[in-house]
């Protein structure tokens, strides 16, 4: 596994990894239903590439496994992250790789106290992931979406920094 | 329909607004966010932003001085942002610290919230505030907001960590606590 930045040229590996349908809903970008036309892509792979935007690529030899992001836009304190991997590489241990080196970067070398994510309702498989990793259940926003004839509610989770530290001790 | 109740009305902002804008927004007790510090805001960086809104027929914020009926005083300031059209939208309001426990904002929420549910057709309504605020989490609990979501060591506020505090009130809750008025929106999903 490798954890680096974005190139230019992964445009057409990000372009294939976001338009899988598996991941829509599911990518942490804004608009998040649908499949991306590649300058839409290219337009993300551009902000990527800055070096203050906080989004790392997840590589296993040359391909593209996922991707991370912690965002301190809102503050510092707490961070918002995101992990996404590639449908084809689920359950074999990707994300929780990604997850805990975004994590421990943030707490060792950040000043956060905590971080927090958003994920839908219907995500069970995330919902189940963050609460492997130890986030627990910030509450329920409802209606902050509609797909497949329902509302779709936003289930924030968050991690505190002393709970980070009891975990990464043990 | 003005946005008119018995004690207060919601109108546009006026250049005139501008020294209550930057009041409340250098005043601690009313800007909840430590992301807006410090709190040096001018008249000229507000007028500049007064200046720069546009005409737009599909606006995604609204912005509206809080108006005593009795005297014309502006006391304060009620907005949303972050607009979904048709769906939902996040609110917020400021009201001047000597115009607090009057029932102004109460009644402010009252007719922006009649607006986006009656007007606007929206289906949620959601609000941002913190745990060092109870005085705000009851307003809100009183026109209808509900806490939906508590983030931990998420707010630096007042030398206190905090919790940051999601709260949403839905279309039927609205039209259950106005029954005066009807919804004639049909429901997206009845079995909800």
């Amino acid at each position: 596994m490798n954890l680096t930045t974005f190139e230019p040229d992964d445009l057409d590996a990000l372009h294939g990894l976001l338009n899988r349908s598996e991941l829509f809903g599911r990518r942490g970008i804004r608009d998040d239903e649908g499949p991306l036309a590649r300058p839409a892509v290219n337009k993300l792979l551009d902000e990527w590439t800055q070096p203050t935007s906080g989004v790392s690529a997840l590589f296993a030899g040359n391909e593209l496994v996922g991707y991370g992001k912690v965002d301190t836009g809102w503050d510092p304190l707490t961070p918002e992250v995101h992990v996404v991997v590639h449908p084809d590489r689920w359950g074999h241990g990707y994300g929780s790789q990604l997850l805990t080196s975004l994590l421990a970067l943030v707490f060792t070398t950040t000043p956060a106290l905590s971080v927090h994510s958003w994920l839908t309702d219907w995500n069970t498989e995330g919902l189940a992931f963050a609460e492997a990793a130890g986030f627990t259940r910030a509450g329920r926003l409802r209606r902050v979406a509609i797909r497949n004839s329902r509302y779709v509610d936003a289930i924030p989770v968050d991690l505190t920094r002393a709970e980070w530290e009891v975990r990464h001790a043990s | 329909m003005p946005l008119e109740g018995t004690l207060v009305r919601l109108r546009e902002e006026r250049a005139e607004d501008i020294p209550l804008l930057t009041a409340l927004r250098n005043d601690l007790d009313t800007q909840a966010w430590s992301k807006t510090l410090p709190p040096d805001f001018t008249e000229p960086m507000l007028r500049k932003r007064f200046e720069a809104r546009e005409f737009s027929y599909d606006p995604l914020e609204g912005r509206f001085i809080v108006e005593r009926l009795d005297t014309g005083e502006a006391v304060g300031y009620i907005g949303y942002s972050h607009l979904e059209r048709r769906l939902g939208v996040s609110i917020g309001v400021m009201i001047s610290k000597a115009a607090w426990g009057k029932g102004f904002a109460e009644e402010a929420n009252d007719l922006l919230l009649r607006f986006l549910f009656h007007e606007l057709g929206l289906r949620v309504v959601w609000l941002w505030t913190h745990s060092g605020n109870p005085r705000a989490i009851r307003l809100a609990e009183k026109v209808g907001f509900q806490v939906a979501a508590r983030f931990r060591d998420a707010i630096f506020k007042d030398g206190r960590m905090l919790e940051n505090v999601v709260m949403d009130q839905t279309r039927e809750e609205f039209y259950a606590r106005h029954p005066d008025l009807v919804d004639g929106l049909p429901s997206l999903n009845p079995g909800l």
